[in-house]
């Protein structure tokens, strides 16, 4: 076959069709521009959300590189440093930690920085400069207020530095400060290169030649590859290429590492995608269609002239290309900005980072995405019309103005109908969703009293090392001389693990360990890949320590009320405080349990079964020297003679979500025992938590004094009241509700704009049609009520199909998510989709009116000449 | 007499680029006349035919039909005595296409919300000799047919003038005679008045009269 140069005839002919068609093409730009805005607004939202989870692991680790050598001299630094494959290399020499006792509960390490690390490792100060004199430091707010300094450039602090075996105390002068974030596992303090070279120069010997431990005086390096792939098996071949030894301690900053993304979240995101993108098509396909059958004659014409189906197919392309091109553009800034302000709304209901919290972090990733997958739904869309236009015959064009068939009626009426119903459908959904958002049930998990005080780090799932027995002496005093104090609930805590007979390993093994739902949960994790061990590996070493990861609380009677019960050794649904109390009983929970007593499953234990319980009493622990290589020694706890206690199981209970530890394992096997059993034989203790009940008439009295007690007294305590958990509700309903409204709206303009633009172009087809009427003495009156007529059979397509697939949706998709979440009950609702269809039929009545007296601008006589 | 045209004239544009389509045409048709317009594309016999169907409104003078001033009326006023008083025929037939070839028919009388007049209605189809074609869509039928079909709606309401633009300007010679002579037999039996416009000499030559018209102007 010749090849024929035609591009230039072919771009020609696209050019001037949408030329000479102009608004007919604003149109279809308009429908881009939007499912542009669309795509650019999720893609916002869901790259910042990405970006922040990842700062937020970032901040946790304490790094943004992708990789580190840990613990290097500076002969070890000179050998990998010129590397041609890594870049942006800076490194910190670490001094020591912070050993004020203001640092118990926040850890903070000591470093000499280069200005590049510490701009890696979030510790370069925002206000001032990097610390130059010998007592000068740099360092975090958070680590300013508790050694209770003014925040500023120039406060004196004076700091005790453990380095190496000796202490340093000196006051230093804050040349610059940086926020620190409560989840990073530790706060960095820099210090200048001066006070790093005269306390703690840098070693010379080999970490894995000395054997005695010691912090001070060692390089870390961090550095980036040119992509964050596979960067373990680059960090192996660099050491190899290098000649690094072997055992080298690196690092894997795994905020880069892909993590398994929860299946929920993929699930959410796939369909949000695919609604945008099944929105934008069903909008773009069918003012698209439209056009070409307007267009048909053109092209009948063209296929005349010589112009091959396959030329034609190009024509159409090119055509869909120009819009695309020229609609995507204008939906990219609107679309930013709706995501930028949606986002702090949704950032607020997860838990990442604790400042720059719902920021946008926009790149060119974002909007490449949102304009792939905008064109990608544009040319998907123009698919079908240009096959219709590649297959048109040169005498049907000439003859028909418009596929007036039945079938052509029908696919128009189903995209019309689809596009509005979708609209509805999502909004009736989000309206059940918020409808059954139950305040109750979520007020029962997540408050059990007016107040909960604890330490202010322990419900941050960030903290590692969290303290538990938090609540001091000296609050509990002034609490108890408040009024109005109804009731106090302590909690106490030793969590550690048990340790089981074979008796009772044999029961838990065959009850949990051998339970199909824990095992399909076990295989998700346990995936044999990747260095992870299989699920049957993970068993056999259960097996081999017989030990499973549980806590021992103590609780009072207040608590002991609040517990959800769900079978007791007497076979009531009661449990009895004063039985309990005797001491001779343990209450024991269940393996999975979900936060409504009634379907927890699973006890690891039956009540009247016998369970062990190890005290954990400091008095009973022993010390046994050990010694390192060089001679010196160190002391090695020793717990063999701690005592333990058989208990009889009284009843399997659950605690709510509020009263526990909030923490995350594979098997939580607890115990409760009475307080004051707890106190005399685990260890005397201070509680995790303490609840108090107030009652109404002190109620604000008792807000102020704990809001200051706790902002300037006691500043390690927290409090959470009942009012602060039903405003973060608040703010999460709010959330979905306007994340839901944001979507039904835009799916409803573009609902209302296909039914628009499918009235528009049947009538501006039909005019000569309308027109003959109007010769034969039809009114304007009539015709219009005609075009309202046909207008109305949309409507009542749409009032069927989006009642019925709403209230389908709601008897199964919703009802299946409601009973598997606590937050929600089912609620069966109609009203949202059955307020909104009078709108649409209003709109539905209007547009082909307006659509008309528009089109009777142009008199009769020329709508009759037009052929 | 039916219809009385006084001095219409009709000018479209202003100034240098002003176009007389119509200049001062006056025209007389009494009841049961068959009246052909003749004259060459351009020469505005079109738009005479527009005014006095009411679809375009001159730029002066006066239309008289069955005794009512129609450049007196206007837009739905002006629908409703069309569809009254005047029946079209078209060039391009302008059958609505969804609708079958009885309710094309009755589609004027329906509009108005009339009765329709059976007897009347089945002496107009068996006349044009469309009772075996009265359940079909206008696609299937052939241009002739189509034609008929126009005529027998225009014939529907009884109307005061039949117009016809170029009747037989979308067939052939042998389905043009047999459309005409339907169309001049019909109107005859219904004593109807019929002013048609065409460019054809031989077709025009089967009407009673003719009038030639020329750059806007009766000749």
């Amino acid at each position: 076959m010749l090849k024929v140069n035609n591009k230039k005839a072919i771009s020609k002919l696209s050019f001037s069709g949408i030329k000479e068609n102009i608004k007919k093409y604003i149109v279809l730009i308009l429908a881009v521009a939007l499912t542009s805005l669309m795509f650019t607004a999720l893609f916002t939202i869901g790259g910042s959300l990405m970006k922040e989870l990842q700062l937020s692991t970032m901040r946790q680790v304490g790094g943004s590189c992708h990789a580190g050598f840990k613990y290097l001299t500076q002969k070890e630094y000179d050998m990998f440093k010129d590397d041609s494959k890594i870049k942006d290399l800076s490194y910190r020499v670490t001094v020591g930690t912070g050993a004020n006792k203001e640092f118990n509960k926040l850890r903070t390490e000591v470093n000499y920085c280069q200005d590049d690390n510490a701009k890696a490792c979030f510790c370069y100060p925002e206000v001032g400069k990097m610390p130059e004199k010998e007592n000068e430091i740099v360092t975090s707010d958070l680590v300013l207020q508790k050694m209770g300094v003014p925040v500023e450039v120039g406060s004196t602090v004076n700091l005790t530095i453990a380095i190496g075996e000796e202490e340093v105390t000196k006051d230093f002068v804050v040349s610059g400060y940086y926020r620190g974030d409560i989840i990073s596992s530790c706060q960095m303090t820099l210090v200048s290169k001066e006070f790093q070279e005269k306390y703690a120069p840098i070693k010379t010997t080999p970490v894995d030649e000395l054997t005695y431990n010691d912090y001070a005086g060692w390089i870390m390096a961090d550095f980036n590859y040119a992509n964050s792939f596979n960067i373990e098996k680059k960090t192996n071949d660099l050491i190899a290429r290098t000649g690094m030894r072997e055992n080298v301690d690196y690092g894997i900053n795994w905020a880069y590492v892909g993590r398994n993304m929860d299946p929920t979240t993929v699930v959410f995101a796939i369909t949000l995608l695919t609604t945008v993108m099944l929105a934008g098509y069903l909008i773009i396909y069918n003012i698209f269609y439209i056009n070409v059958i307007s267009d048909i004659k053109e092209y009948g014409l063209l296929k005349t002239i010589g112009t091959t189906g396959k030329q034609l197919r190009k024509i159409v392309r090119k055509r869909a290309r120009l819009i695309a091109i020229s609609g995507i553009p204008l939906g990219i800034i609107p679309g930013i900005l709706i995501g930028v302000w949606l986002l702090p709304m949704i950032s607020g209901t997860l838990n990442t980072v604790s400042f720059d919290k719902g920021q946008a972090h926009l790149n060119i990733w974002i909007i490449l995405g949102a304009v792939a997958f905008t064109y990608i739904t544009v040319i998907l869309s123009a698919n079908k019309p240009c096959r219709k236009a590649g297959s048109v015959s040169p005498i049907e064009a000439l003859r028909t103005t418009e596929d007036n068939t039945e079938r052509g009626n029908r696919k128009k009426i189903i995209i019309v109908v689809m596009s509005l119903s979708l609209s509805l459908v999502i909004l009736n959904t989000v309206m059940s969703l918020m409808k059954g958002f139950s305040m109750d049930s979520f007020i029962k998990n997540m408050v059990v009293a007016d107040y909960s005080v604890q330490d202010a780090a322990l419900d941050n799932p960030g903290t590692f090392d969290k303290t538990l027995d938090g609540v001091t002496d000296s609050f509990l005093e002034e609490l108890s001389s408040q009024e109005g104090v109804e009731e106090i609930g302590n909690i106490y805590i030793y969590d550690d693990y048990h340790d089981f007979d074979d008796e009772n390993w044999k029961k838990i093994k065959d009850r949990v360990l051998s339970n199909e739902s824990i095992l399909e949960y076990l295989k998700e994790r346990y995936t044999g890949q990747n260095g992870i061990p299989s699920v049957d590996d993970y068993l056999e070493s259960l097996d081999e320590e017989k030990t499973l990861d549980g806590a021992t609380y103590g609780i009072n009677e207040m608590v002991f009320n609040k517990l959800g019960v769900v079978k007791t050794i007497d076979g009531s649904d009661k449990i009895d405080w004063e039985k309990f109390n005797s001491g001779n009983y343990v209450l024991v929970n269940c393996a999975i349990n979900s936060l409504d007593a009634k379907e927890a499953e699973l006890p690891y234990f039956e009540p009247g079964e016998k369970v062990t319980v190890r005290s954990h009493d400091e008095k009973y622990v022993t010390y046994v020297e050990g010694i390192y290589d060089d001679g010196s020694t160190f002391q090695v706890p020793n717990y063999d003679n701690e005592p333990v206690k058989e208990y009889e199981v009284y009843a399997v209970v659950s605690m709510p979500y509020a009263m526990v530890l909030q923490q995350f394992g594979n098997f939580q096997c607890d115990y409760f025992l009475p307080e004051k059993e707890f106190l005399d034989f685990v260890g005397d203790r201070k509680p995790m938590r303490t609840l108090i009940n107030v009652d109404k008439d002190n109620e604000e009295q008792f807000d102020k004094w704990i809001s200051d007690y706790t902002e300037t007294v006691e500043t390690d305590l927290s409090y959470k009241s009942k009012q602060t958990v039903l405003d973060e509700y608040r703010s999460f309903a709010k959330t979905i509700e306007i994340v839901g409204f944001v979507l039904a709206f835009i799916l409803g303009i573009i609902g209302i704009l296909n039914f628009a633009n499918t009235m528009t172009s049947s009538i501006i087809v039909r005019a000569r049609e309308l027109a003959v009427l109007e010769a034969v003495g039809m009114t304007g009156k009539q015709q219009k009520i005609k075009l309202m007529k046909e207008g109305l059979v949309y409507f009542g397509w749409t009032f069927v199909v989006s009642i019925v697939v709403s209230i389908l949706l709601n008897v199964t998709v919703i009802k299946a998510f409601v009973v598997g979440s606590s937050f929600f009950v089912w609620k069966f609702t109609i009203i949202p989709v059955l307020a909104c269809l009078p709108v649409i039929g209003i709109l539905v009545a209007v547009i082909p009116v307006i659509a008309y007296s528009i089109m009777c601008r142009v008199s009769v006589v020329d709508r009759l000449r037009f052929e | 007499m039916i219809l009385q045209a006084l001095d219409l004239k009709k000018y479209y544009g202003e100034g240098d680029t002003q176009v007389k389509a119509l200049d001062g045409v006056s025209l007389e048709v009494e009841r049961g006349e068959f009246v052909s317009i003749v004259g060459t594309s351009g020469s505005g016999k079109s738009t005479l035919l527009h005014m006095l169907g009411g679809l375009d409104n001159p730029t002066s003078g006066k239309i008289v039909i069955d005794d009512k001033d129609i450049s007196e009326l206007k837009g739905d006023a002006l629908c409703i005595f069309r569809r009254r008083k005047i029946g079209f025929v078209f060039q391009s037939f302008n059958l609505v296409p969804s609708l079958k070839v009885y309710d094309n028919i009755i589609l004027p009388i329906e509009l108005d919300g009339g009765e329709v007049d059976k007897d009347y209605i089945d002496s107009v189809i068996t006349s044009l000799g469309l009772s075996d074609l009265l359940n079909r869509l206008p696609v299937k039928l052939s241009g002739g047919q189509q034609q008929r079909v126009a005529i027998a709606r225009a014939l529907a309401t009884k109307p005061a003038i039949l117009l016809a633009d170029e009747p037989t300007g979308n067939l052939d010679s042998k389905t043009s005679q047999d459309v005409l002579g339907l169309l001049k037999t019909t109107g005859e039996k219904f004593n109807q008045t019929i002013v048609m416009i065409t460019h054809n000499e031989e077709i025009a030559q089967m009407a009673d009269r003719i009038v030639r018209i020329e750059d806007g102007k009766i000749v």
